[in-house]
């Protein structure tokens, strides 16, 4: 589950970094100097259980055990899968320096979490079923996190990888299963023959205050992890003029709105016209000065701007006033009743249209200046353009769910597997 | 393992400060990786390639080496090329090939290899323990470096425990499989290790006690910067500040 050198984008490598930073600080900070041999020792095994490859069917996997490394180092974890890391990187070249900190934080992050959730389970120092279930579900937990971890750093680094990133998620799935059988044999093997190795280690660490703390840093680290993405992709504006005032609109990649984003309109000739903030919903909209193309910059912070040019083809109604603005508060209303329309009555909506266009048309070609007709023909365009807005944002969102419906399908089957087995073992 | 197989050798860079070879490798590194304009990662190709050669390695290692590596790249290469929307080159099938996504497949391609090309060059030249050792002197968290230390002391002794546990479950008649028999064994063989190795760093924390040690990891060995290290930080410096430069000015455009 390595990114190698040369794909993500700087931004990720350096959230990544400042990450796994963090994580070997605290590790580190916790370590004491006489557990250093042991911990070093236990990397060390680590190390050499990813090279066991395990056959799946007809392919074979090796080992991951990140989540066993949290149950059984805690915080280590981060300086023991750095190493781990750092020597793949120098020997054979899998993964890379530059990648590191990422690579790290993938890793490691899940593997800390899967530490404070199991260790409270295995207080007791006796396999008891469920401590074994915990574990096994954790582990399986862990790699689908981590390979979460993986395919959103790469979804961000370009339009191209996040196919990459699905895939890589859907190949751990079965990894996943086979980590939390072998996780769970382990902690039964390990608290049966040995149990200071999981709990002697948790005794060295200081009271449950602390543990607290530590899930609460472990749990904000985790979750700045997804808050910062959020600002380090693509930021799309959109605009549309409606025949009196210009509209725009921003919004992440992921569909998150670009909210009290500054947005700056200038003129053909550069000259500044407008400054505001978009809403709560990430939109905005002003009334431009007169004709022209305008060029609209919506800044999404972290040095992320989208920018696009909106033109404005007629005077705008409210500053020309008279004749023109009386006719668009009319037609206003009648375009949203009618979309409100939609849903209760989809065979009525086809008729009406029609029977109004046709008298419109007579009437148009009375007393309606082509001018006046385009405005109207705007004002009914609207809903249409804000129609393929929420389509193109639909095309551009990371297919989340298929992600969040992943973990959920291997908590039951593993929650199954794992019961049944249990019960067997009872039966005997 | 074949780990440190490029380590042993006379060349120019495997007789360099391997303090300076490791502060290079991470600058180089990053401003390759930053790289966006298809001339820089020509060139940083090409600079690593004469890197690479200056160590002189046997060229079929290095091939052996990279076509490993590339085999991820060439995963990239079956998605990028179809998953990137822009300008249709050519259909496949059902597929569309983007001339965008062959664009940022070769420069992935390029990336990758030019900066695994300069850390074989730079830091597989190097043993592990004088990299550890340099990381010391480079004022890195004393924890972490004999953490990183004694991983790599006793990796190896775990390398054999785990072998010869391999031995014995084959020798038992253990062919493994895809069932729940072949998995419990591996995690009965995983936790050995475990305990094998949480016994063991016991010991050798025991053993430490009985020679005096008190937490401090003295350094005896220091390195010595010579008039080749300088020339090395030099060139790999110029190199590095004129790529960053290239990049951050958007010359080549």
């Amino acid at each position: 589950m390595h990114i190698s050198e040369g794909v993500l984008t700087p931004e990720i490598l350096v959230i990544g970094a400042a990450g796994a930073a963090v994580g070997l600080a605290i590790g580190l900070n916790g370590l004491k100097s006489e557990d250093i041999p042991k911990v070093a020792l236990l990397t060390a095994a680590f190390f050499v259980a990813s090279l066991i490859h395990v056959p799946v069917g007809p392919s074979s996997a090796h080992l991951i055990l990140n989540g066993l490394l949290g149950v059984i180092l805690g915080w280590q974890a981060f300086p023991a899968i750095f190493i781990g890391l750092t020597l793949q990187a120098v020997l054979f070249q899998f993964g890379g320096l530059t990648t590191l900190g990422v690579n790290t934080m993938n890793m490691a992050l899940p593997a800390v979490l899967a530490g404070f959730v199991v260790r409270p389970f295995l207080k007791s120092g006796r396999p008891t079923p469920l401590a074994l279930i915990v574990s096994g579900l954790m582990a399986a937990c862990c790699i689908m996190l981590s390979a979460l971890m993986v395919s959103l750093a790469l979804a961000f680094s370009g339009q191209g990888l996040e196919a990459i990133g699905k895939l890589i998620f859907m190949v751990h799935i079965p990894i996943a299963a086979i980590e939390a059988v072998i996780t769970a044999s382990v902690v039964g093997f390990l608290l049966k023959v040995k149990p200071e190795v999981i709990v002697g280690e948790q005794m060295n660490r200081k009271q449950d205050t602390k543990g607290r703390t530590g899930v609460a840093a472990a749990v904000l680290l985790f979750l700045s992890l997804f808050a910062v993405p959020a600002h380090a992709h693509k930021v799309n504006v959109f605009a549309w003029y409606d025949g009196s005032k210009v509209e725009l609109e921003g919004y992440f990649s992921s569909g998150v709105k670009a909210m009290s984003s500054p947005v700056t309109v200038t003129d053909e000739a550069g000259k500044e016209v407008f400054r505001g903030k978009t809403d709560d919903k990430g939109r905005l909209s002003f009334v431009p000065p007169g004709k022209g193309k305008y060029h609209v910059v919506l800044n999404a912070g972290m040095g992320h701007m989208a920018e696009t040019d909106v033109e404005v083809d007629t005077e705008p109604v409210g500053k020309a006033g008279g004749v023109a603005a009386p006719a668009t508060e009319k037609t206003l209303p009648q375009t949203q009743a009618r979309d409100k329309s939609v849903e209760p009555a989809g065979s009525v909506r086809g008729a009406a249209p029609v029977a109004s266009g046709a008298a419109s048309a007579s009437e148009l070609q009375a007393c309606v200046t082509p001018h006046e007709m385009e405005q109207i023909l705007d004002q009914r365009l609207s809903p249409i353009r804000r129609e393929l807005m929420v389509l193109a944002e639909e095309r551009d969102k990371i297919g989340m769910s298929d992600v969040i419906s992943g973990f959920g399908y291997i908590m039951g089957l593993m929650g199954i597997a794992l019961y049944i087995s249990v019960k067997r073992k009872e039966n005997s | 393992m074949t780990c440190e197989a490029f380590s042993s050798g006379s060349s120019y860079l495997h007789r360099a400060d391997p303090r300076v070879k490791i502060l290079c490798a991470i600058f180089y590194s990053v401003v390759v990786a930053c790289l966006s304009g298809m001339p820089l990662q020509y060139a940083a190709f090409i600079f690593s390639a004469i890197l690479l050669s200056t160590a002189r390695i046997p060229f079929r290692m290095i091939l052996r080496r990279l076509a490993v590596v590339n085999v991820f790249v060439l995963a990239l290469w079956l998605v990028i090329p179809f998953s990137t929307p822009g300008h249709v080159l050519f259909h496949a099938g059902p597929l569309d090939v983007s001339s965008e996504g062959i664009c940022a497949a070769f420069s992935i391609t390029l990336k990758c290899n030019a900066i695994i090309m300069a850390n074989l060059a730079l830091l597989s030249t190097s043993s592990m323990f004088s990299l550890a050792h340099s990381l010391a002197h480079l004022k890195v968290h004393s924890k972490l470096v004999q953490l990183f230390f004694f991983t790599w002391r006793y990796l190896h002794v775990l390398e054999d425990e785990h072998r010869r546990m391999v031995q014995a479950i084959r020798i038992r008649g253990f062919s493994p499989r895809t069932d729940m028999l072949t998995y419990r064994t591996y995690a009965y063989l995983v936790g050995l290790l475990f305990v094998r190795g949480y016994e063991r760093g016991e010991r050798v924390y025991k053993a430490m006690l009985c020679r005096g040690f008190d937490g401090t990891f003295w350094l005896l060995h220091h390195f010595h910067l010579h008039g080749r290290d300088i020339i090395l930080a030099v060139v790999m410096g110029l190199v590095t500040v004129a790529l960053a430069g290239m990049e951050w000015m958007g010359i080549p455009h």
